[in-house]
C-alpha cells in the first residue's frame, strides 16, 4: 500500500534513465508508465486512461525540454487505447499490456542497431562527417561504420551550451575514427570541406521538420546553401504528433529571448537548448523503419494514430 | 491479266485505239485516283500501285472494246466520256461549295462565340450556356403542363407569348409583358421557386430580338443571345436527354438547382449540406419501381437528380465527394431489406455524415488550429471562410484572446464583407482591405495566414478561390507562416497543376460595372439582364422618336448643347449617353460588342503546396503532402 502511495512517475522515470545510460527520453517514459500501471494495479478501463493520462501530464511539466519525453507518452496512450478493448477480460488485458509495454520497450532498444544496419550505405570511404550535438543513434552508425572497416573522418561540433560535442569526440576516438572538434560558430568556415551532416533528433515533428539541440537549424541552413546532404538519425518512436512552424511554437523550459538583466555569466549565456530544423533543410530520415524523405514522416505517424 | 491477250487476239485491229483511251476512261472511272501515265508503267519497276493502275487501264480497254463490239464507235465512247467527266466535275464543285458553305457557317458561329469566349478557357462552360441549359430544363420542369415536346422542339407556350409581345417596343408593353409570364408560370408550378425562376425567364426572354428560331428538341423560350451558347451539338444533346428525363427529377431538387446557379447557396460545405438535406427528401419520397429493387435503381434514380445539379454548377468537390459516398451506401444496402427500412436507415445515415463529416470537423479543426494562435497575434484571411469564422471567435470569445484580424477581400463577390461584419459585431479588432493593398497588409507584422478551401488535390495543391494563390506566394516572400483549415470532405483524388484545365467561369458582366450597393444582387443575374432591357427599351425609344418627329430632334439637340456647356470636355466623352438623357455609361459597358476584348473571370486558382506550411484538417494538423495519405488510409469513409 505505501509503495503505490509512494510512487512518483518522475522519480521512476529519473531513476530508468540514470540505470541504464543507452535509454533514451522517451523509452524510459513508457517503462516508467508501464512501472506505473503494475504498481497501481488500476481495476478499470477508464481507471487506467485516466491514471496515464495524470502521469503523463505531471511527467511533462516536470521534466524540461520534455519533446522526446512527450513521444513516449503519445505512444504508450497509443498503444493502450487501441489494446484495451482487445480483450474483455480485465486481468488479461492489464498483463498484455504490461508485457507488451516491455516488449515495445525492448525492441526499442533494438531499433539503434537497424538504423546503424540502414544507415552505413550512407556512409563511404572518404567521407568527411559534420556532426552536431551528441545523439546515441548517430553515434552506434559511425562505430558501426567504423566496425565494418569504413574509412571516414568526423569533425564535432563543441554544441553550446551543453559540453555534448566533446562527449561525443571522446566517443569517437575511443573508437578510432579520426575527429576534430570545432567551435560551433566555425560550422560555416569547415562546411564546404564536409561531404555530408549527421544530426540526431529530440523529437521528429509531423511535418518532418526536426527538434533537436540549438545550433541544428543554423548548421542546416548552412548544409543547405552549400547544398551538402543533412541527413538525420533518429528512432521511429521519436516521432511526435507535433506540427511546429517555428521555434516559437516548442515547449520550452525558458523564455527564447529574456532581456531582463542579469548578473552572472553563466546565466547570460544559458538559453534554450532545443531548436526546430524545418523539412526543407532536410535531406532525409534514416531511421529504423527504412529510409524516409520528410513527407513521409506525417504518412508514419498517420498510420501509427488512425488505422 | 490473262484474259487481255485473249481478248487482244479477237480484236487485234482495234487494240491500238483502245489501248490510247485507257488512260482516259480511267481517270473517269475514278476521279479520286490519280491517273499513272501507261507508258511509264512499263517501263519503271511495277510499285503495287502502279500495278492496280495497270490492271484499270487494262480493265477500262477491255470494256471499251467491249462497247465497241456492240456498236458504239470510238467517237460516242469519248462523247459519252466526257459528258461522264464533266457531271462527275460539276458534282465535285457543288460539294467543294457546300463544304465551304459549311465552313464558313462554322466559321461565323465560332466568330460568334469567340467574343464572349476566351481561347485560353475554351474548355470551360461559360455562364451563359449554363443560363441556357438551366432556362430550358428549368421551364421545362416548373411548367409540366404547358410544355410539350412538339416534331419542332419543345414549345412552352407561357414564355412564348411573351416573346411575340416583346416584338412591340413600347414602355406600355414592358409592363404587361413582364407580369404575363410571371402569373401564368405561377399558375403553372407549385415549386416556390417558380415565381423567381419566371421573372428571370422573362428577363432572359425579353432580351432577345424579334424572331426566334426553334433548334429540334430545344426549347423555343431560350433567347436569341443565349442560343448561340446552345450551338454546340454536345449540349444540345445533353440537354434532350435531360428533357426526357424529366419526369424523374424531384421538385426538391430543382429548386435546389435554382438556387446554386443564382449563387443564393455559395461555399463547398453549404452546397454540399444543402445537396444531402435534398437527398434526404428525395430518398423519403422515393419509390422503388416494380420489378427491381432498392439498392439497384435508387442509384440510377439520383444520377438524374446529380445531373440536373451539374447544370447549375460544377459540382464541388465536397459535393462530388459526399455523392460517392452515398452511391457506395446504396451498393451496400441487402436486398432483402424493406424499402421502407432501407429508407429510413439512409436518411440516417447521411444525417450523420453531415454531422460527423462537417459539423464535429469543424469543431476538432477549431480546438486544433486554436493551439496554434498566440495571444495578441494578428491573422489575415482572405475572402469569406464559415470554419476561419468561427475560429477567430472561439478564440477572441472562449480563450479570451486578443487578435488583429485583417480581412482581405477582393472584386468583384465582397465576400469578405460578410466575414468582417460578423467579426465587427462580435468585438473583434477587424481590418477590411482589398487584394491591392497586399504589399501594405504584410507590412504591417502579420502572424499568420489562414485560408480557407474550396478542395486540396491529392499532388498538394490548395483549389480555392480565385487570389488565394497571390496572399500565400506574398505571405511566403515575407516568410509568414500559411495555415489552411480544411474538412478531410474537401480532399480530392483529382491531380492538377494549373488552373486553366480545370476552373470554373463566372459571369463576365460581374467585372464590368462595379456596383457598390449591392455586390451579391448582382449575382443573381436578374438586375442585369432587366436594366439591359430597360437601356435597350429606352435606346430604340429615343431613335423612334427621333425618326418620327425631326422637329423634336432639334430641341433635344438645343438641349444637347446646353448640357454640353456646363459639363465642358467631361459630358463630351459620353455625350451619346448625355443626349439619350442616360447616366454616365461605364467604359466596358458594351464589350460584347468588342470583337477584340474578352473579359475572364474565373472563380477559382491553384496554391502549390511549397506555398502551404500546413493544413489543419479533423485529423490533426498535416504537412500538404500528406492529402494522399489521408485519401489512401480512409478511402471507405471519404
Amino acid at each position: 500500500m505505501s509503495e503505490t502511495d509512494n510512487f512518483n512517475i518522475t522519480e521512476t522515470y529519473l531513476k530508468f534513465l540514470e540505470e541504464d545510460s543507452e535509454m533514451t527520453m522517451p523509452i524510459a517514459a513508457i517503462e516508467a508508465l508501464v512501472t506505473l500501471v503494475r504498481v497501481k494495479n488500476p481495476t478499470t478501463a477508464a481507471e487506467v486512461i485516466n491514471l496515464i493520462k495524470s502521469a503523463a501530464q505531471d511527467l511533462v511539466q516536470s521534466i524540461p525540454n520534455s519533446v522526446s519525453l512527450r513521444a513516449g507518452c503519445d505512444i504508450f496512450m497509443r498503444f493502450v487505447l487501441r489494446n484495451l478493448h482487445l480483450y474483455g477480460d480485465w486481468e488479461s488485458t492489464k498483463q498484455h499490456l504490461i508485457e507488451n509495454g516491455q516488449l515495445f520497450v525492448s525492441r526499442a532498444k533494438m531499433s539503434r542497431e537497424k538504423i546503424a544496419e540502414i544507415g552505413i550505405d550512407f556512409i563511404s570511404d572518404d567521407d568527411i562527417i559534420l556532426v552536431h550535438g551528441f545523439s546515441r543513434a548517430v553515434a552506434s552508425l559511425l562505430a558501426h561504420a567504423a566496425n565494418n572497416f569504413i574509412r571516414f573522418r568526423c569533425i564535432v561540433t563543441e554544441a553550446r551550451p551543453t559540453s555534448q560535442g566533446k562527449q561525443l569526440y571522446e566517443f569517437l576516438q575511443e573508437k578510432g575514427i579520426p575527429v576534430t572538434l570545432i567551435v560551433d560558430s566555425a560550422v560555416g568556415l569547415i562546411i564546404d570541406k564536409v561531404n555530408k551532416v549527421f544530426v540526431g533528433a529530440e523529437g521528429v515533428a509531423e511535418s518532418g521538420g526536426v527538434i533537436n539541440r540549438v545550433g541544428t537549424y543554423s548548421v542546416s541552413v548552412l548544409a543547405h546553401n552549400a547544398k551538402k546532404p543533412f541527413y538525420v538519425v533518429t528512432e521511429s518512436h521519436k516521432f511526435v504528433r507535433m506540427f511546429p512552424l517555428a521555434a516559437d511554437d516548442l515547449p520550452m523550459d525558458r523564455k527564447i529571448l529574456d532581456f531582463s538583466k542579469i548578473d552572472s555569466e553563466a546565466s547570460l549565456l544559458s538559453g534554450p537548448t532545443i531548436d526546430y530544423t524545418a523539412q526543407e533543410y532536410i535531406t532525409a530520415l534514416i531511421t529504423d523503419l527504412g529510409v524516409l524523405t520528410p513527407s513521409a514522416v506525417s504518412e508514419e505517424l498517420i498510420k501509427m494514430w488512425y488505422d | 491479266m490473262s484474259e487481255t491477250p485473249k481478248d487482244a487476239s479477237q480484236t487485234a485491229n482495234k487494240k491500238p485505239e483502245a489501248a490510247a483511251q485507257a488512260p482516259e476512261a480511267a481517270k473517269a472511272a475514278s476521279p479520286a485516283a490519280p491517273a499513272a501515265p501507261a507508258g511509264d508503267a512499263g517501263a519503271k519497276k511495277l510499285s503495287n500501285k502502279e500495278l492496280k493502275e495497270l490492271k484499270k487501264q487494262e480493265k477500262a480497254a477491255k470494256r471499251a472494246a467491249k462497247k465497241q463490239a456492240s456498236g458504239i464507235t470510238v467517237e460516242q465512247q469519248q462523247v459519252q466520256a466526257q459528258a461522264k467527266r464533266e457531271k462527275k466535275q460539276q458534282q465535285r464543285e457543288k460539294q467543294v461549295q457546300e463544304q465551304k458553305k459549311k465552313e464558313e457557317k462554322k466559321r461565323k458561329l465560332l466568330d460568334n462565340k469567340a467574343t464572349k469566349k476566351t481561347s485560353l478557357f475554351s474548355h470551360l462552360e461559360t455562364t451563359d450556356e449554363r443560363r441556357a441549359t438551366l432556362l430550358a430544363i428549368g421551364s421545362a420542369l416548373n411548367s409540366p403542363r404547358a410544355s410539350r415536346i412538339t416534331a419542332a422542339g419543345l414549345m412552352v407556350p407561357v414564355v412564348a407569348s411573351a416573346l411575340s409581345g416583346a416584338q412591340v417596343y413600347t414602355t406600355s408593353n414592358f409592363a404587361s409583358e413582364l407580369t404575363t409570364p410571371k402569373d401564368s408560370s405561377a399558375d403553372a408550378a407549385a415549386a416556390a421557386n417558380t415565381v423567381d425562376l419566371a421573372k428571370s425567364l422573362a428577363n432572359i426572354s425579353l432580351e432577345s430580338t424579334n424572331e426566334t428560331n426553334i433548334v429540334p428538341g430545344v426549347s423555343s423560350i431560350i433567347p436569341h443571345a443565349l442560343e448561340k451558347s446552345l450551338e454546340t451539338p454536345q449540349l444540345v444533346q445533353s440537354i434532350k436527354e435531360m428533357l426526357i428525363n424529366k419526369d424523374f427529377i424531384h421538385p426538391v431538387i430543382s429548386s435546389l438547382t435554382f438556387n446554386l446557379a443564382i449563387y443564393k447557396i455559395v461555399g463547398s460545405i453549404p452546397r454540399c449540406m444543402a445537396m444531402l438535406e435534398a437527398f434526404q427528401i428525395v430518398i423519403r419520397d422515393y419509390q422503388t419501381p416494380k420489378g427491381t429493387t432498392l439498392s439497384r435503381n435508387l442509384t440510377n434514380y439520383l444520377s438524374h437528380q446529380i445531373d440536373l445539379l451539374k447544370r447549375a454548377r460544377p459540382l464541388s468537390v465536397t459535393m462530388g465527394n459526399a455523392i460517392r459516398w452515398l452511391k457506395q451506401e446504396i451498393s451496400l444496402i441487402d436486398p432483402s431489406t424493406p424499402d421502407h427500412e432501407a429508407k429510413k436507415d439512409l436518411c440516417e445515415k447521411i444525417g450523420l455524415f453531415a454531422k460527423e463529416k462537417i459539423e464535429l470537423a469543424d469543431q476538432l479543426i477549431i480546438e486544433n488550429a486554436s493551439n496554434q494562435i498566440e495571444d495578441g497575434s494578428t491573422i489575415v484571411t482572405y475572402g469569406s471562410s464559415k470554419v476561419l469564422t468561427d475560429l477567430i471567435l472561439h478564440n477572441t470569445q472562449v480563450l479570451h484572446k486578443k487578435l488583429e484580424v485583417v480581412v482581405v477581400d477582393s472584386r468583384p463577390l465582397f465576400e469578405g464583407k460578410k466575414m468582417a461584419t460578423t467579426l465587427r459585431e462580435n468585438g473583434v479588432n477587424v481590418v477590411y482591405t482589398l487584394i491591392t493593398s497586399l504589399d501594405t497588409v504584410f507590412n504591417m507584422g502579420v502572424d499568420y495566414v489562414f485560408l480557407g478551401a474550396h478542395s486540396i488535390l491529392s499532388n498538394g495543391f490548395l483549389y480555392s478561390r480565385a487570389g488565394t494563390a497571390m496572399i500565400a506566394m506574398s505571405a511566403k516572400r515575407r516568410n509568414i507562416p500559411v495555415l489552411v483549415c480544411c474538412e478531410s470532405l474537401k480532399f480530392s483524388q483529382r491531380v492538377q497543376l494549373d488552373s486553366v484545365t480545370y476552373n470554373e467561369l463566372a459571369d463576365p458582366n460581374d467585372l464590368v460595372p462595379i456596383d457598390f450597393e449591392s455586390p451579391m444582387e448582382r449575382r443573381s443575374n436578374k438586375g442585369i439582364l432587366l436594366k439591359q432591357f430597360v437601356k435597350e427599351r429606352h435606346e430604340t425609344k429615343v431613335q423612334l422618336a427621333k425618326e418620327n418627329a425631326p422637329k423634336g430632334n432639334k430641341q433635344q439637340q438645343q438641349q444637347h448643347k446646353n448640357a454640353k456647356d456646363k459639363n465642358s470636355k467631361a459630358a463630351d466623352a459620353s455625350s451619346q449617353a448625355d443626349a439619350q438623357g442616360d447616366q454616365a455609361s461605364h467604359v466596358l459597358d458594351d464589350w460584347q460588342k468588342l470583337a477584340s476584348l474578352n473579359i475572364v473571370n474565373i472563380l477559382y486558382d491553384l496554391t502549390p503546396p511549397e506555398y502551404i506550411n500546413k493544413v489543419i484538417t479533423e485529423f490533426g494538423a498535416l504537412p500538404p503532402s500528406s492529402v494522399p495519405v489521408i485519401l489512401r488510409e480512409y478511402k471507405g469513409s471519404a
